[in-house]
Order: C-alpha cells, then sequence, then structure tokens
C-alpha cells in the first residue's frame, strides 16, 4: 500500500514546492513593489524579480530529479 | 438574471452535449474515426475526436442566453470566440497531427479575440495578498500565455481515461461557484454551461472510456476555461489550479529540453506490462506526473485517474483557500 502511494506522496511533494515558490515568489514581488529604489528602480526590481523566478524554477527542478532518482533507485 | 434562465441554459447545454455525444459516437463508428486505448488490453478502439460537440453545445446555450437575457452576451461570445479558436485548431490536429512546436506556437493565436472583446491593456490583475495589479505592457502576453498554455497543459494531462475531463469540470465547477458567491450569477451561469458540457464528456470518457475528447476536447475545455477566468477576474486562481498540469508540462519539457508530442518520441517512457499495469522503463527519459507515479510500483489505469485527479482535487482546493485573500468580497 504504501509502495502504492510513493508516487503520489512524491507528486503531492512537488505541489506543495511548486505552490510555496510561487507563494515566495509573490511575496518577494510585494515587498519589491513597495520599495522606493530611485530613478532605475523599475528596471533594478523587474531584473532582481526575474533572478528570484529563475532560481525559484530551477531549485524546483532540481527537487523534481532529486525525488524522481531517489524513486527509480 | 434570474435563478431560472441560469439553470434552463445549463441544463440546455447539457442536455444538447448529451445528445451531440451520442450522434458523435455513431457517426464516428460509421465514418471509421476511431482511437486506440494503448493503456489497456487489446488495444480496443473507440470513438475519437468527442470534443466536436463543445462548441455547438455551448453555442445553444448561447442562443438561451440571448433569448432569456440580453446581459452578458458580450462575455459569452468571447468565451465562444475562443473556444472556437481552439476548437477548430483541435480538429485541425486531430485530422492532420500537428507537430509539437506548430501547434504550440498556433495555440499561442488562439487568445487573439483579447483586443476584440476585452481592453487587455487596462484589464487588472488580482493577486492574492496583493492590491490589484495593472500591468499594461505585459498583461496581452500573460493573457495569450494563460490561454494557449491551459489548452496546452489540458491536452498533456489527458493522458489516462478521464483525467483531463474530470480536471476540467472541476476547474470549470469551482470558477462557477467563486462567481456564485461573488454575486456574478451570469458569469457562473456560463462558466456552469462549460462545466456541464465538459461533466457530459466526463460521463463517456471516464475508465473505461468509451469515448476519447480528442485534441478538439482538450484544446476547446481548456482555452473556454482560461477565457472565463480572464473574463471573471480569476486568472490567478485558475493559474494556482492549473498547478498539476504545469508540473506535469513543465517537468515533461525540463527534463527533456524541448516541446515534443508524446507518441513522436523514441524513447518511450511507460509501458503497459503482463498484468496490464501501467510501468514505467528503467532508461532515463522524460519524467511526467505519471511516470512519477508510477515509478515506484506498476499502477491500474483507474490509480493513475485516481492520482491525478486527486492531485488537480488538492490543487483546486489550495486555489479556493487563496479566494479570500484576492480583495473581492464574497456574499455567504
Amino acid at each position: 500500500m504504501i509502495n502504492l502511494m510513493k508516487g503520489f506522496l512524491a507528486a503531492f511533494a512537488l505541489l506543495c514546492a511548486s505552490l510555496l515558490s510561487l507563494l515566495g515568489f509573490l511575496l518577494v514581488t510585494a515587498e519589491l513593489v513597495s520599495l522606493n529604489l530611485g530613478y532605475y528602480g523599475g528596471i533594478i526590481k523587474f531584473f532582481f524579480a526575474l533572478a528570484v523566478g529563475v532560481f525559484l524554477i530551477y531549485a524546483w527542478y532540481l527537487f523534481l530529479q532529486f525525488i524522481f532518482n531517489r524513486l527509480a533507485a | 438574471m434570474d435563478f431560472l434562465y441560469a439553470y434552463l441554459s445549463v441544463i440546455v447545454v447539457f442536455f444538447a452535449s448529451l445528445i451531440g455525444v451520442e450522434i458523435w459516437m455513431h457517426a464516428a463508428k460509421r465514418f471509421g474515426m476511431l482511437g486506440e486505448d494503448v493503456h489497456k488490453r487489446g488495444r480496443p478502439k473507440i470513438p475519437e475526436m468527442g470534443g466536436v460537440v463543445i462548441l455547438p453545445s455551448l453555442l445553444a446555450g448561447l442562443l438561451v442566453l440571448y433569448i432569456t437575457s440580453a446581459r452578458y452576451f458580450f462575455e459569452f461570445g468571447f468565451i465562444v470566440a475562443i473556444a472556437g479558436g481552439a476548437w477548430l485548431l483541435g480538429i485541425i490536429d486531430d485530422v492532420l497531427d500537428l507537430r509539437a512546436l506548430p501547434k504550440f506556437s498556433l495555440s499561442l493565436l488562439i487568445g487573439l479575440p483579447i483586443f476584440i472583446f476585452i481592453n487587455p491593456f487596462q484589464h487588472p490583475l488580482l493577486v492574492p495578498f496583493m492590491r490589484p495589479v495593472r500591468i499594461p505592457l505585459a498583461y496581452p502576453f500573460l493573457a495569450l500565455a494563460l490561454i494557449g498554455g491551459a489548452a496546452n497543459s489540458l491536452n498533456s494531462y489527458d493522458v489516462v481515461n478521464g483525467s483531463a475531463t474530470f480536471s476540467a469540470t472541476l476547474i470549470a465547477t469551482v470558477i462557477g461557484v467563486v462567481l456564485f458567491l461573488r454575486g456574478d450569477l451570469g458569469l457562473a451561469t456560463i462558466v456552469g454551461m462549460i462545466a456541464a458540457s465538459s461533466f457530459v464528456l466526463f460521463i463517456f470518457n471516464m475508465y473505461p472510456a468509451r469515448l476519447f475528447i480528442g485534441d478538439t476536447g482538450s484544446f476547446s475545455l481548456g482555452a473556454a476555461i482560461a477565457a472565463a477566468a480572464i473574463v471573471s477576474y480569476n486568472e490567478s486562481f485558475l493559474f494556482v489550479a492549473l498547478l498539476p498540469m504545469i508540473i506535469n508540462a513543465a517537468a515533461k519539457f525540463m527534463s527533456v529540453g524541448k516541446i515534443y508530442e508524446h507518441h513522436r518520441q523514441k524513447v518511450r517512457i511507460t509501458y503497459v506490462n503482463d498484468q496490464g499495469k501501467i510501468a514505467s522503463y528503467p532508461e532515463k527519459g522524460a519524467i511526467s506526473l505519471v511516470r512519477l507515479l508510477v515509478v515506484p510500483e506498476p499502477l491500474t489505469e483507474f490509480q493513475v485517474f485516481l492520482g491525478l485527479s486527486l492531485l488537480e482535487t488538492i490543487a483546486t482546493v489550495f486555489a479556493l483557500l487563496l479566494v479570500p485573500f484576492f480583495g473581492v468580497p464574497l456574499h455567504w
């Protein structure tokens, strides 16, 4: 039974990780929007948010690979 | 808009879909439009392209809406225009079997009616925990990506009997309930019509399937739901509810490094074993949600359907939990 559920639990963990990443990204963005960074603030905020987004997606992919390799081993 | 008219429109779409599916199943059998059910022993052939009934049944609903109430005609026209584009692309894909990249590129164009029906440069985006955001330059691209993405991700979730139709019915129903709680009965009715059409397809597509919805069905349902979400300011809700499908599509794309069609891949990732269960090949290859489910132990098609549906239900519950934080008052 546990073996049957393992794949589902892994997928559920992935879903939770995605949701947490999304919420984290939203909170960072909300915080960024409220900051006043001067004349070039808009561009700085955009690239910072982009970097955070790319980092989160890469971290998510590493998590996916980790889970998959653990299950397949 | 009266409750009576709302019920009537949804019931008309339900029965129009039911009659349409019956007629289509006979026609498909007669003209040999059959597809193999690859996850069953003996690979039985069953009618394909059941999704063709979606647009005619939505148009029947539109007619009822037009006769009974002049309001919401514009919003429904927008949804039908988007669903119609997706429906056409789905038929072309089902008949011609397009390659992945042209199909994906064309699906991004499905949302072009947003420039005619709504003003995407002024459209506010409701985000949980934040005030409504206006992103005039980025929103049109986001809307096109959401419509194309929803159509494609629902299509890539249509891997076992009933998984895509169940998810589409659930998301449309929940969006309808959210709109009803916000006091928007007209839009709730329109989303209810999509849910009714999707539910009929689910009845025929659930395990063991008697009908495949084909790309026609998954594209039209995905695009119609996305259009309904855009017109009702539920984009963020839809994004969270679509997370399992987005995870599935993103995992496949990132593990292979390109957009691809499952049946064109040389390295297959899953197969049906001697016991009739879906199992994962040990070789490296694309990681999909189904493969993740069956990696520890082979599962039956119905168990995979349960797993995918449960994930979709959990994601929809998560999206529902975020609804009070969108800043729109709810009327309980």
